[in-house]
């Protein structure tokens, strides 16, 4: 961030929970911008005072138990893995995409993405070119999802416009102020659907898949999940001031836009909204995967109810009932995630915010030149009027609001391993910040690790919903899944707090659509859940209560 | 009481006068204590210009702050420049200060509409939806039918989940102008928050209707059809959306998007000049902004604005001319060119211009006043009359626009009629001393003397003011002299000049009821005050000369009149030399008496005009230097020329002069005839 107002400075970064040296537990990746425009670091109107040239950094989780307790100590191994990650960075996938057990990083930078292979061996070495996976546009997010059920992982890339340093815009607001420009000011660069043949090699599809025939949008966040109940994996793509895309699959290949007709692309007004982040889960417990979307300050962070059947998408705005809308006007939110973070049963929201313009923050002062901070928030989720739910803002937010950032990324994952997700929030211009949960002190839990099987031994599976049945209570829905939130990639385990109430058993939903169900594991541990080691449901069979 | 004629004022000062009579105001002494601050906006980096606009306007409010005394003339100065403030930092989408400003002028303005409508607006785009919803509800309360107000209640509670609150909004909005749509789109996205999809199809199809070109609707609707199970009547539905939105009439939201441009700061920087009575200044801004934007009608109507408060109202007239030139169809223009025509006395243009307002706008009521007000300065009185009525129309019952038509009425000869609105009006409001006044002179006009004598004797025994009494003594004076009751005339005529020492009708009048009564001196000094009073009145002056000859005064008549000729305009009238001629050949006075003086002065007389006065006069001054022969020709002529025409007794005066003249006798003191 050079502090010349180049229109990238307020976009990224994100950042990845990952195992990747597959000893149980989560390691972290962060990406790294840069500065634009060939300043003297020192000398930039923010001067960069770190190693130069910045660089994405691999960070080893050593976890270590003892005395009932986890300590965790991160290991900074950018140099010893070889990563070598010098672009403009924003965003990154962390997913096992040549199905040899060891995952892979996909980062996405503007100008040329890169594939990071993971050698098994603490090192990663470059495959971007020998894939097929660059996009040389500007990439914020991608999703890695077996969109086709082939077993492996596709990249669904996210691109957000066309921007370079020739064609830099001077925005400036009603008041004359210069500021950061708004997307509208540049053209949308279209997204790419990268088919994987299995061993870590890419062909687009995008034209042939059906990408072609929307209208490009603003992309900023992604999440992949099967959405509409049909049993095959979707995409929501949140776009920047523009319709949202709600990418059907229709199961022979292609994907169809239905953002518009679904209710998931405009708010309740019938308005697009500045998109960044999007999340999924089933805030309601009425099974299916509902959608949370962070917005541009003054306009509303927005809570799209599923209410699908199979084949016919259809979403409603239900951000005022669930008093959401209020508290999110004055924030530009872009990081967010479902994610049950009291351990009531029910998915709460966190959502990390900063301003992308001047106009939306404090007014600029010698000593704050660059006030674009802004306090990151929780909503809990509480029972609402008519046996709905709603969001009660957390006090104090996220822990570090007292000294707010200019946050972009949140990262979801168990970092300790005790139950709990924590949180890792990627800032611009400043520190990322770890969040342990503190909720998940006891051995009242249990740890889902949804695996595909491959040739090579098994990988973390994404994009699988998960349903725990309990005795006497309605089942969870969970996703296991590292898509969502903002241009980071998630620990795509899933965790559960018992609360007393017994698990009778566990069904996965694999991206294939087959559907298998485990009886109820261990509590206090993480399981693997692997795919065909459960029982396959016929269909219907998954339906039952 | 009834307010004068002239009750249009410009808006501003019309506001500033309501708000004087709000309530609230009484007790100024803790107004500052009321006052929220004005954060502090950090503008480096802003544009020069924005930053010189909001530093000035800043300036102007700390001043006016500093020189507060509570007293509520300030109170409500402050407020308007509050509000004004608080419009231009909405203009730059600086909500916090626009939110303090605005809460700061509705509380000092309290009756204000819209400050607290912008405070709404600002609260509710800072997510501030309680203060908004609390603004709103206040502003309701001062405009109950205001359209926008009603749609932005139901849209915020609505956004607040209080969907029975909304949903009375929005229902109130389905009966006001211009929100019918935007009404069925709120209650449309009702039923679809409250899991009604068939009511939200049926409300945003009814949207549609209301407004065909909202294609934004399309997407509700095809998302209703989904909910309802309508696949293909949603996918069709969703094939027609556009990006028109549904609208609402918001005037003032629109007047402060149309502020966004440069021009439009520069005028609400000159507003909020002149909201702080910094009108050099506000003059200085809008001078900038037609010389910016010569082509700007909204620029130029503001300086005319500005001028018109400081009292300029020629230049105010030339620039709202100016402005129309621009914008010939604008109604607001032509009523204000007009209205100012009418203060410059310029009734016809004036006429002309709101002639034109109403023809394009027939239910603008001020327009039909001003209208009325140019008509009846140019004795149009019954058309007047009909322009009041179009404006009674408007505003059903106005007792002044009733009084200004009966009025009209009685100017334009239908005094029946006025009587009987005046008399409608009477039984309306009980007694009162200024219609009580105007049905006295209707009723002395319409030949009922008694009766109009009683109102004046009534309203004199009621006591009033001293210009209204003054003018019941003068009615009551002048039907006691018609009625030849002078004894009874002079002490009103004096009670009337005492009320009003400037009244010279009551001078002349006392004159000429004292020279009734023989009182010829008393009668000379009455005409010497009304002289006084205008000394350009010849007829005034002859009156007095009369009574002075009358009272034996000749000398000093013959010195007057040679005086008065030698004036630039010979006393503005051809009576005086003949006066002379006849004093020189007629006098009493052997001093005053010059025979070949009067002679000479009688042949230019009728050299000039060969009129039978003139003729007479010859014979009289012929006969006055012993010339019978020819005073005798000379009357004989005259006789000729008068018999058939003249009245009998003039003929008869002039054949007994014939019979003096033939007697050889001279004719003197003719006026005491």
């Amino acid at each position: 961030m050079s502090g010349h107002l180049y229109y990238p400075e307020v976009v990224g970064a994100g950042g990845a929970l990952f195992d990747y040296d597959n000893d149980g537990d989560l390691d972290l990746y962060l990406v790294q911008g840069s500065l634009l425009g060939g300043d003297d670091p020192a000398e930039a109107p923010i001067p960069w005072t770190g190693e130069w040239p910045p660089r994405d950094r691999l960070f080893r989780n050593d976890l270590e138990h003892g005395d009932g307790r986890s300590a965790i100590h991160f290991v900074d191994v950018t140099e010893d893995s070889g990563i070598a990650a010098f672009g403009y960075g924003m965003g990154v996938t962390a997913s096992d995409l040549d199905n040899d057990g060891w995952t892979d990083l996909y980062v996405l930078n503007l100008g040329g993405n890169q594939l990071w292979r993971n050698e098994g061996d603490g090192t990663f070495v470059d495959r971007t070119e020998a894939s097929g996976a660059d996009d040389p546009r500007w990439s914020i997010a991608a999703a890695a999802a077996d969109y086709d059920g082939d077993l492996d992982l596709d990249l669904f890339v996210v691109n957000y416009l066309n921007f370079s340093l020739v064609t830099h815009k001077t925005c400036l607001t009603e008041r004359g102020e210069i500021d950061y420009c708004l997307p509208s000011a540049y053209q949308p660069a279209p997204d790419r659907l990268l088919r994987n043949d299995g061993a870590g090699r890419f062909t687009d599809v995008s034209a042939t898949a059906g990408l072609s025939a929307a209208r490009p949008g603003n992309g900023l966040g992604i999440l992949a999940a099967d959405l509409d109940g049909d049993r095959r994996l979707d995409f929501h793509v949140a776009n920047d001031l523009m319709p949202n895309h709600l990418w059907m699959n229709n199961g022979d290949g292609t994907l169809t836009e239905e953002g518009l007709i679904s209710g998931a692309a405009l708010n309740a007004d019938g308005e697009a909204e500045a998109s960044m982040g999007v999340t999924g889960g089933d805030y309601d417990g009425d099974g299916d995967l509902d959608l949370f979307l962070t917005h541009f300050h003054r306009e509303t962070n927005t809570l799209y109810r599923n209410d699908s059947d199979p084949g016919a998408p259809s979403f409603r705005d239900r951000t005022n009932a669930a008093a959401l809308a209020r508290p999110s006007w004055d924030a530009t939110s872009f990081g967010t995630a479902f994610v049950d973070l009291d351990l009531d049963g029910w998915l709460d929201l966190a959502v990390v915010n900063g301003a992308v313009t001047f106009a939306a923050g404090r007014p600029r002062t010698e000593d704050d030149p660059f006030p674009l901070d802004q306090p990151n928030q929780v909503f809990l989720n509480v029972p609402g009027s008519g046996g709905g739910r709603r969001f009660e803002p957390a006090p104090g937010g996220l822990p570090g609001g007292a000294a707010p950032q200019v946050s972009r990324g949140l990262v979801t994952g168990d970092v300790d391993n005790d139950g709990d997700t924590d949180l890792v929030i990627t800032n611009n211009n400043g520190p990322a910040r770890l969040l342990l949960n503190q909720a998940g002190t006891g051995d009242d839990w249990i740890g889902l690790a949804p695996r595909m099987v491959t040739a090579h031994g098994s990988r973390p599976a994404s994009g699988v919903t998960l349903r725990i049945h309990r005795a006497g209570a309605p089942p969870l829905v969970r996703l296991a899944g590292s898509s969502g939130s903002y241009a980071s990639s998630n620990d795509p385990r899933v965790t559960v707090r018992l609360d007393g109430a017994a698990v009778t058993r566990i069904e996965a939903q694999w991206p294939d659509g087959s559907v298998e169900q485990w009886p109820a594991p261990p509590a206090a541990a993480y399981t693997d859940l692997a795919r065909g080691a459960g029982r396959r449901l016929t269909p219907g069979e998954d339906e039952e209560p | 009481m009834i307010r004068p004629f002239r009750w249009l004022r410009p808006i501003a000062a019309a506001a500033l006068v309501f708000a004087l009579a709000a309530p609230g105001l009484q007790a100024q002494t803790d107004v500052n204590d009321r006052l929220v601050p004005v954060p502090e906006v950090d503008l480096r980096g802003v544009d020069e210009a924005v930053r010189t606009q909001i530093a000035e306007q800043r300036k102007l409010l700390d001043n006016a702050l500093a020189a507060g005394a509570p007293t509520t003339d300030h109170a409500v100065q402050l407020g308007s420049l509050f509000g004004e403030a608080g419009q231009l930092y909405l203009v730059y989408d600086l909500l916090p200060p626009a939110r303090a400003c605005l809460a700061n002028a509705a509380e000092l303005q309290p009756r204000n509409f819209r400050w607290r409508y912008l405070l709404g607006s600002a609260a509710e785009h800072l997510g501030q939806l309680e203060e908004a919803v609390a603004a709103y509800e206040q502003a309701r309360t001062l405009e109950p039918d205001d359209p926008a107000t009603a749609i932005r209640l139901g849209r915020v509670y609505l956004e607040l989940g209080q969907s029975e609150a909304a949903r009375f909004h929005h229902e109130r909005a389905l009966d006001l102008p211009g929100a019918r749509a935007a009404a069925h789109f709120g209650l449309g996205r009702l039923a679809a928050e409250t899991e009604d999809p068939a009511a939200a199809l049926e409300h945003f199809q009814a949207a549609l209707r209301e407004q065909p070109r909202a294609n934004s609707l399309h997407y509700h609707i095809a998302l209703a059809h989904r909910a309802l199970g309508n696949d293909s009547e949603s996918r069709a539905a969703m094939e027609l959306r556009g990006e028109a939105p549904v609208a609402f009439s918001d005037p003032i939201a629109a007047e402060i998007r149309e502020s966004a441009t440069g021009i439009g700061a520069q005028l609400l920087l000159g507003r909020v000049a002149l909201a702080a009575n910094a009108f050099e200044l506000a003059e200085q801004r809008f001078r900038e902004a037609v010389q910016d934007n010569p082509q700007s009608a909204a620029a130029k109507r503001s300086l005319a604005s500005a001028l018109e408060q400081m009292g300029r109202r020629a230049e105010a007239a030339m620039w709202y001319q100016e402005a129309l030139n621009l914008s010939p169809d604008d109604a607001g223009l032509l009523f204000h060119t007009g209205r100012l025509y009418n203060e410059e006395r310029r009734f016809q243009g004036a006429a002309e211009r709101l002639r034109r307002a109403v023809e394009l706008e027939p239910s603008f009521g001020p327009a039909w006043v001003e209208l009325a007000r140019s008509l009846g300065e140019t004795g149009e009185h019954l058309e007047a009359a009909e322009a009041l009525t179009r404006a009674l129309e408007l505003a059903p019952g106005d007792r002044n626009l009733r009084f200004h038509r009966a009025g009209n009425y009685r100017h334009g000869g239908r005094r029946e009629l006025a009587l009987r609105e005046f008399e409608s009006l009477l039984s309306d409001l009980g007694f009162h001393r200024e219609i009580v006044m105007q049905l006295g002179r209707i009723e002395h006009e319409l030949g009922r003397p008694a009766s109009a004598a009683r109102r004046f004797e009534e309203l004199i025994a009621a006591g009033a003011e001293p210009a209204l009494l003054s003018q019941a003594h003068f009615e009551l004076a002048n039907i006691r002299t018609e009625q030849e009751r002078y004894e009874e005339a002079i002490p009103h005529y004096q009670r009337a000049i005492n009320g009003n020492p400037a009244l010279k009708a009551g001078y002349v009048n006392l004159s000429t009821a004292l020279g009734r009564l023989g009182q010829f001196q008393a009668a000379a000094l009455a005409a010497r005050r009304a002289l006084e009073l205008d000394p350009e009145d010849s007829q005034v002056r002859a009156a007095e000369l009369t009574a002075l000859l009358l009272a034996g005064e000749d000398a000093q008549v013959r010195l007057m009149l040679e005086q008065t000729l030698q004036l630039p305009d010979r006393g503005g009238s051809g009576y005086f030399p003949v006066l002379l001629a006849q004093v020189l050949a007629a006098s009493e006075d052997d001093d005053v008496r010059d025979g070949e003086l009067a002679l000479r002065l009688a042949r230019q007389l009728f050299e000039s005009a060969r009129t039978p006065a003139h003729g007479a006069l010859l014979a009289l001054a012929y006969a006055e230097t012993d010339d019978f022969e020819e005073a005798v020709a000379w009357q004989e002529r005259l006789i000729e020329n008068l018999e058939g025409t003249a009245p009998p007794e003039a003929l008869e005066e002039a054949r007994e002069r014939l019979a003096a003249y033939r007697e050889g006798r001279k004719i003197r003191a003719p006026w005491r005839r």
